[in-house]
Parts: structure tokens; sequence; C-alpha cells
């Protein structure tokens, strides 16, 4: 249990961390991945998780989705909507998605840096 | 201890190259897909380009000095101290709005969109580089570059575009760019011309030279005249119905074999829209209520959004002018300042005709004069995206461009031809606006559209002081009876147009009856100063003639009422006419029809049936029309009129699936009888359920588009709002101490298709408001309305 609380912990300081390096550096817009790929290395230096692809995962999708929620209600204009006439995609699917890439690849970047040292 | 013995491991390799690949896929665009990493990454994506919000800036332009002061419907009130500063404010702020759709509508132009969209766009690039788009911009940006007040509005406002782009971020670039995954190249004095070319070729090119040659040829002299003659409309004091066919038994002057294109399978229609005008019309002091001029004008142009228009207001030590500018031009070219109010609609003269050329096998000479001549070859380089460039070879003579070759036939009817269109003349349009926006007097503005060439438009006038004036403006060719109605020889040099004198264009100035008016009427009475075709129509004139002429005075408010008349002229004038042939029917919707107001509102039952009659009655006349393949439309409206008034037993009234021979009484009953019946279980029931308009974004993607509008109007009303184009936007002026305007356009300043503010601003526009155009006749004119200042010095 107190290893779950850990890694809960752990998303929302790497989302936290994650938000504001993309709020900071936006060119180029994969620029957060190379940062996620070094936190990878710590956290298998540390020994911080051995799910660190999940943790990763959620840490991205959060810092992805709840921005886009934020200035979406923040903008309050129809970007979402236009996604999805041009997808023929529900929105729902769309943020869905806006989650799912953000997510893989912060998981992925995570992951990568943790597989570095054995 | 442990955490020491960590060594570097292979396991990482394959998923780091899984990533990357990721990366890569996810940042550029791949066949329909658009870059998903960029778009949806909420710090730069397309959430980004939601924020359209405004605030005050400090710009630090080294050697400009401006303010702009944004008011309450974000409409820019520039202000500067001399004319450079001026043109790069307006670069600027206009970019800050709109850059996309310039941009756009720059690579449209001259045929470069499959540089940024891919190879699917080369067909229609080989087609506007053929038309002589790029070469015609080319040579008159170096004319426009020679004088030096064109160069400096050039040069200045081009410098106030790049200084915005430079700004630029993934970011903050308009969505489009996102969507379509480029990104916005340096402006320049060329794009500047494409964007000009453009909107003068919407203007200028409809023609049916093809069509008409056919129809001439299979029908022979005397029913082509007949059908499709070259008349004028009047409603003349008693209000009764006239039309002065205007060539009643003189020749054609050209006679050459037409028998080449009797066999054409098909007849392309014209890519163009024959039906873009607009309405405007000045009264004088005595005409209005207020004893001030007026001037009111509504182009109907293609309905885009973002809008063709874009309101601004530009004040320098030279002149404060208010009005509507086109993004990507420097100027306004439909505005007002203190003195002047000037308007615009489209002449509608024919300015583009073909000719047929004698040429050798290998496009390297043609037959002129009795000898062979070399044509010039130019070899246009039209870039690819993702792909090498491809190169097109175009052949020109004296007479223009060879469009269609044996390497490119979109539209066989004209391979081999030559096309001349005064839009391929070096001129300088932009001096004409640059010229009006600073006219204080009726000599400045003569002076002003001197310059002006292509396409011809009716620019109207009027000053304080209470004078007013039309003139039919533009280069127009001196042609014999027929000329450039057809395909010509192109054999003679002699057959190459002179111009029509300017001062022997149609013009009137201060005439008695205290207004003047023009609606894409036909403004020529007679031949005098030579034979002049165009593509006219003179029913909507005939209303504001009919409307202006009554002994009132007029009022803003009458005005209002004027643009967004609902009256279709044709119904007006045709009802009474068909009533009279529905004999011995208690039929209920004919008691209605004999009450009816002629108008065409949203909820008009009435109007979705006369509009079916009407169609009906056309579709059973002209049925021995439908057998030829090079029909590209049948006769005029007015022309069916006529025949219905004056020649009710002509051949064309018999209905050839009948073997009965009918009249005019008979087709008119028999097509009020066939509607009827289908009327009562139709599911339409209102004209809104027909007349659906379309706001059509630039890039043609429906999710960027508004479509299926529900609106009243029609195109023979003054309010012609139909499908696709309409009245883009309506404009109020009365000149007194200070002008006093109103106005309105269907979208936003900002061109953004994410605007939460468009559907207002259609409804808006839809629903015929007006907004209070604020004047400012210095920087604390309105200080309650500015909302954003933006301060560079």
């Amino acid at each position: 249990m107190k290893k779950f609380f850990k890694e809960i912990l752990m998303v929302f300081n790497l989302a936290t961390l994650s938000i504001i390096v993309q709020l900071l550096f936006q060119d180029p817009w994969w620029l957060f991945i190379v940062v996620l790929m070094v936190l990878g290395v710590l956290s298998s230096v540390l020994n911080l998780s051995k799910k660190i692809f999940v943790v990763g995962f959620f840490a991205g999708a959060i810092s992805w989705l709840i921005p886009t929620i934020y200035f979406r209600y923040t903008f309050g204009g129809n970007s979402f909507e236009v996604l999805s006439e041009l997808t023929t995609l529900p929105v729902f699917i769309v943020y869905f998605l806006v989650a799912i890439v953000g997510g893989v690849l912060s998981g992925l970047a995570l992951y990568v840096g943790a597989k570095m040292f054995s | 201890m442990n955490k020491m013995k960590k060594r570097i491991s292979t396991g990482f390799i394959f998923p780091l190259l899984t990533l990357i690949l990721m990366v890569l896929v996810l940042d550029r665009q791949i066949k329909e897909i658009p870059p998903a990493g960029k778009l949806f990454n909420p710090y730069i994506g397309v959430v980004q380009s939601e924020d359209n919000s405004m605030s005050d800036r400090t710009l630090g332009f080294a050697g400009s000095n401006f303010n702009v002061l944004f008011d309450n419907r974000e409409v820019p009130h520039v202000f500067t101290s001399n004319a450079s500063d001026m043109y790069f404010a307006q670069g600027y702020v206009t970019a800050s709005q709109r850059l996309w759709q310039m941009d756009f509508t720059s690579y449209a132009s001259v045929g470069r969109l499959s540089e940024v969209l891919g190879e699917d766009f080369l067909t229609y690039d080989r087609m506007q580089r053929r038309m002589g788009m790029m070469i015609s911009s080319k040579e008159t940006l170096e004319k426009m570059e020679s004088d030096p007040e064109t160069k400096e509005a050039l040069d200045n406002y081009t410098a106030g575009v790049n200084a915005y782009i430079d700004e630029l971020s993934y970011r903050t670039i308009p969505v489009e760019y996102k969507l379509l995954d480029y990104y916005p190249e340096a402006w320049s004095n060329l794009k500047t011309v494409a964007i000009m070319k453009y909107m003068s070729s919407t203007l200028s090119g409809y023609e049916e030279d093809a069509s008409s040659t056919y129809m001439r040829a299979v029908l022979g002299d005397e029913h082509f005249k007949k059908l499709y003659p070259d008349f004028a409309y009047h409603n003349d004091s008693t209000g009764e119905f006239v039309v002065d066919n205007l060539l009643d038994s003189l020749p054609y002057a050209q006679e050459i074999d037409y028998s080449f294109i009797e066999s054409s399978s098909i007849i392309n229609p014209s890519e163009y829209n024959p039906r873009l005008g607009s309405n405007c019309w000045v009264i004088a002091p005595e005409k209005s209520a207020t004893g001030n001029p007026i001037l009111c004008n509504d182009p109907h142009l293609n309905l885009t959004l973002p809008s063709i228009w874009f309101e601004i207001q530009l004040s320098s030590d030279q002149s404060n002018t208010y009005g509507y500018a086109i993004p990507g031009v420097p100027g306004i070219i439909i505005g007002f300042n203190e003195h002047v109010a000037w308007g615009l609609t489209n002449g509608a003269t024919d300015v583009k005709d073909w000719y047929k050329l004698k040429l050798k096998e290998d496009y390297k000479e043609y037959y002129l004069d009795d000898k062979w001549q070399p044509t010039k070859v130019n070899v246009e380089e039209i870039a690819i995206r993702g792909k090498d460039s491809f190169f097109d070879t175009i052949y020109r003579t004296d007479f223009g461009p060879v469009v269609m070759d044996n390497t490119f036939d979109l539209t066989p009817e004209v391979t081999n031809m030559s096309l001349r269109w005064t839009l391929h003349d070096a001129s300088n349009e932009i001096l004409t606006f640059i010229k009006l926006n600073k006219a204080q007097n009726y000599s400045d503005f003569i002076d002003a559209i001197q310059h002006y060439s292509c396409p011809v438009q009716n620019f109207h006038y009027a000053d304080r002081n209470g004078e007013i004036a039309m003139i039919h403006q533009g280069k127009v060719f001196r042609k014999e009876i027929g000329e450039g109605k057809f395909i010509q020889d192109g054999t003679w040099s002699e057959n190459l147009h002179s111009f029509i004198d300017n001062d022997a264009l149609p013009q009137q100035k201060n005439p008695e009856e205290g207004y003047l008016y023009s609606a894409n009427n036909n403004p020529f009475s007679n031949f005098s100063n030579g034979y002049v075709n165009g593509y006219y129509s003179d029913l909507r004139s005939s209303k504001i003639k009919s409307l202006l002429a009554q002994n009132k005075k007029f009022s803003i408010e009458d005005m209002k009422e004027m643009q967004l008349d609902n009256t279709n002229r044709l119904a007006e004038l045709a009802l009474p006419i068909l009533l009279k042939e529905i004999k011995g029917s208690n039929d209920e919707i004919l008691t209605k029809l004999q009450n009816w107001n002629y108008t065409y509102n949203t909820d008009s039952e009435l109007a979705l049936f006369f509009e079916k009659w009407w169609n009906e009655i056309a579709y059973l006349t002209w049925d021995e029309l439908y057998v030829y393949s090079g029909l590209l439309h049948v006769p005029d409206n007015v022309v069916l009129l006529d025949f219905l008034e004056n020649y009710p037993t002509d051949k064309y009234f018999d209905n050839l699936s009948t073997s009965d021979v009918e009249n005019a009484s008979d087709i008119i009953q028999t097509s009020f009888y066939n509607i009827r019946e289908d009327f009562n279980d139709q599911e339409m029931v209102s004209w809104q359920d027909t007349n659906k308009i379309y706001l059509v974004h630039p890039s043609q993607i429906p999710a960027l588009s508004k479509l299926d509008i529900k609106s009243d109007g029609h195109p023979e009303a003054l309010n012609a709002t139909s499908g696709n184009w309409g009245p883009s936007m309506r404009i109020i002026v009365e000149l007194g101490d200070t002008p006093k305007a109103y106005g309105i356009y269907a979208g936003t300043q900002n061109g953004t298709p994410l605007s939460n503010t468009l559907d207002t601003r259609i409804a808006d526009w839809k629903q015929g408001k007006y907004y209070e155009l604020k004047y400012f006749k210095n920087e604390s004119s309105y200080p309650e309305a500015v909302i954003n200042k933006w301060t560079s010095k």
C-alpha cells in the first residue's frame, strides 16, 4: 500500500515537473522527452519504481490532458470540435487521444532512461 | 553500494528506437493525418490557437512610430504621422489578425499550392500559371514599383507583415498552418500583387466564348441573337417591362469557320461565378432627409471564412480614412474620409477573349499576318512538397498565353488558343486606392481612378459638398459587333483590340434626379464608341431605380431597408403575366399569390412556390436546347419574360414531349399544375429550406466552414444572398460635418475559425443588423470604445 502511494506521488511529481518544463521550453516540442529520459536514468539509479512505464504514462497523460482542459475552458474556442469533425471521431475520443499520445511518449521516455543502466 | 554497481545496458536500444520513430511520426503530416505530437500538445498545439485575447502592447520597431487603438469590435484605428508608418502598421495589424488567409490567397493566386499542400494541387497550379497569373503578377509588380508612392506603400506594408511573422512561434501561428503542417514564409510585394490579381481574376474571370461559339454554330445567327441577345432592360417611367435588343438587325462582324467546335462532346462550364456583383447607389443632398449625401454599397462576392474584408481606420498626416481593406493589400478598398466616400460594383464587362491560333506542332511558331512568327517560351518551376519540382512550358503569342496545349488539355474546347485578358496587362490599381484614401474632391477622385484597369468596376462617389458621380472604369476593348462574344481569329494582328478611351466610358455626375446607382447592369446604351459585351444583369438595378425614384427624401434607416430588400424583381415583373393565364381556378395558392408582395423572406411559402413554378416554365420552354452538349446555360430570365410577354406563340414554347403544339399560355398552366401537385407532398415548405448559404473556408475543409445556414434573399433581390455568394459586406455612409457610417460583414476581425464570437457575428449579418462604424477624428474621439492600445516608438 505504501508503495502504491509512493508511485501515485511519483506520478504527480513527474506530471508537475513535465508541465513546468513544457511551459518553459516549447521548441522543439519533444524537449520534455529528453528531460524525462534523464529522470528515467535517475529513477533507475535510485530504484524508485519497478513500474516505470506505467508511472511515466500516467504522468504524461495528466501533463497533457489537464492543461488541455484548462486552456480550452480559459479560451472558450472550438478547436476540439474542429478536430472531431476532421477526424470524424467524437470529441471525448479526441481528449482520449491527447492523453494517450502524452502518456505513451512520457512512459516510453522514462522507460528508455531507466533501461539505460542494468 | 548496490546502486554504484549499475552498468550501461543494451536493453534500452529497442525502446529508444521506438521512441525516436514515434517522435518522427508525430512530428509531421503523413498522408491526411496531421502531426499529432505537435497538434495535440496543449502548450503549443491546436488548443493554443483558441487564444485570440487582446491586450495592450508596446512594440519596439526601430523607425516606426504608430498607435493602434482597437475598439470594442476589434476594429483597429491606426494613427501615425506619415504614410510609411501607416502602411507598416496596417501590414503588422492585418497580419496579426489574418495572416493565414492572405498568405494562402497569395499561394493560390499564382499557382503555388503544391508547394505547401502537395502534388494533388499540381493541376490547379498549372492552370493558374497557364492562365498567366504568375507572369502577369511579376510584370505588374515591376510597373507598380516604378511609381515611388506605390513602392513606399508596398515596401512598408511588407515590412509590417514581416515584423509580425518574425515574432511568431509554432504556438502562435494561425491554426490552419498547424492543421496543414507548414509555416508562414516571409511576405513580399509580389504576394500583395498576387492577391490583387486574385481579386481581378475572381471578378473578371467569367467568360462563355466557347459556349457562345458552339451555340451560334448550331443555332444559326438569327436564333442565337434571339435567345442570347445583347440587351438592356429598362423600367421606364410607366413601370412597364421593356427590353431593348441593342443589336436588333446588325450583323456580327466576324466570320470564321466555327465547324471545329460543333463536334465538341462537351463545353466545360467556367469555374468563375458570373453572378458576382454588387449594389451601390449614391443620393445627392436633395434626396436625403438630412440634406447630406449618402453612399450605400454591398459587394456580392464569394462568402468565405474568414471574410474577404478587414475593417480598419488609417490615419496619417495626409489622410484619415475608414473602411474595408483586403487582407494583404495596403490601403482601404471601399470607404470614406471626412471629405468623400466611394463604393464599387463589378462592371461585369467582358475583358477575357479567346483567339484560335495556327501553330506548328512543336509550338515554337504561330501563323500571323501571312507568316510564321516565334512564340515566347516560359518555363515555370512549380515546387511540390516532398517531391521534385515540376517544370511546365508555357507558350505565349501576341494574343496571350496558350493555356491548353498537347501537354495540358483540361478544357479541350480551347486547346491551341490564346487567352487575351486585361488582367495580363501591367497596371497599378493599388495607386488608385492610395489616392482614393486621401481624396478630398471630385478631381482627386478622377485622378485616382484613371490608374484603374482590371477588373472593370463601377466607381461611385459622393462628397460632403453634395456632388455625386458614377464611372464605369477600367480597360474595355474596342470591338466590332459580336467580337469577344465568340472565339476569334488569331491569325491576324488586326483582331487585337485597342481600348475605349477613359472619357468615353459610361459616366454620370450630379444628375437631375439626385441619385446614381449600379448593380452589374449594362451601362452601355449604344455602341458609338465600339461594341461591348458583358455578363450584365439589369433586374436589381431596375429595382434600385424604382425605389430611389420615389418622391421622398431618404434617411439612413431607409437605406438599410433597401439593402435588405428581399423583393425578387423577377417575380414582381413576371407574376402578373403568369397569373393572367391561370383562369377558372379557385386554388387557394392563387389567391395568396395575387396578394403576395414578392418578398423572399425565410418563412415565405409563396417564394418557394414561385421559384419552382418559374423554373418549371424555363425547363419546359427551353427543352429544345437541352440536346446541345455545348449548352452552358439557358437564355436569361429577362429573355424568357420577353418571350412570354411578346412572343407567346414562339416555337420554343412547344413541348417536345407531347404531340400537341403548345404556346406560352399552355406552358404557364402546365407548369403551374405540375408544381401545385408536388407542392402538397413536399417536405420543404418555405424559402429557407431551399436558400441555404455556405461560408466556406479557403482550405475547403468543412470543419472550418459554416454550412447550410438558412437564409432569406435571392439573386434577383437587392439582398442577393444565395449559395456561397452574396452581400459580403454592407456599408452606408452619410457625409456631413463628421461622417456617420454603418456597416457589417459576415465574420470576425480575427480570422481564426476557432473564434467563439463567429456564430454571433454571422447571425447578426444574416439578420440584417448594422454596427456603427466609429470614425475617430483623432485618438481621443471615442475613449469609452477603446479596448486595447498598441504603441510602437
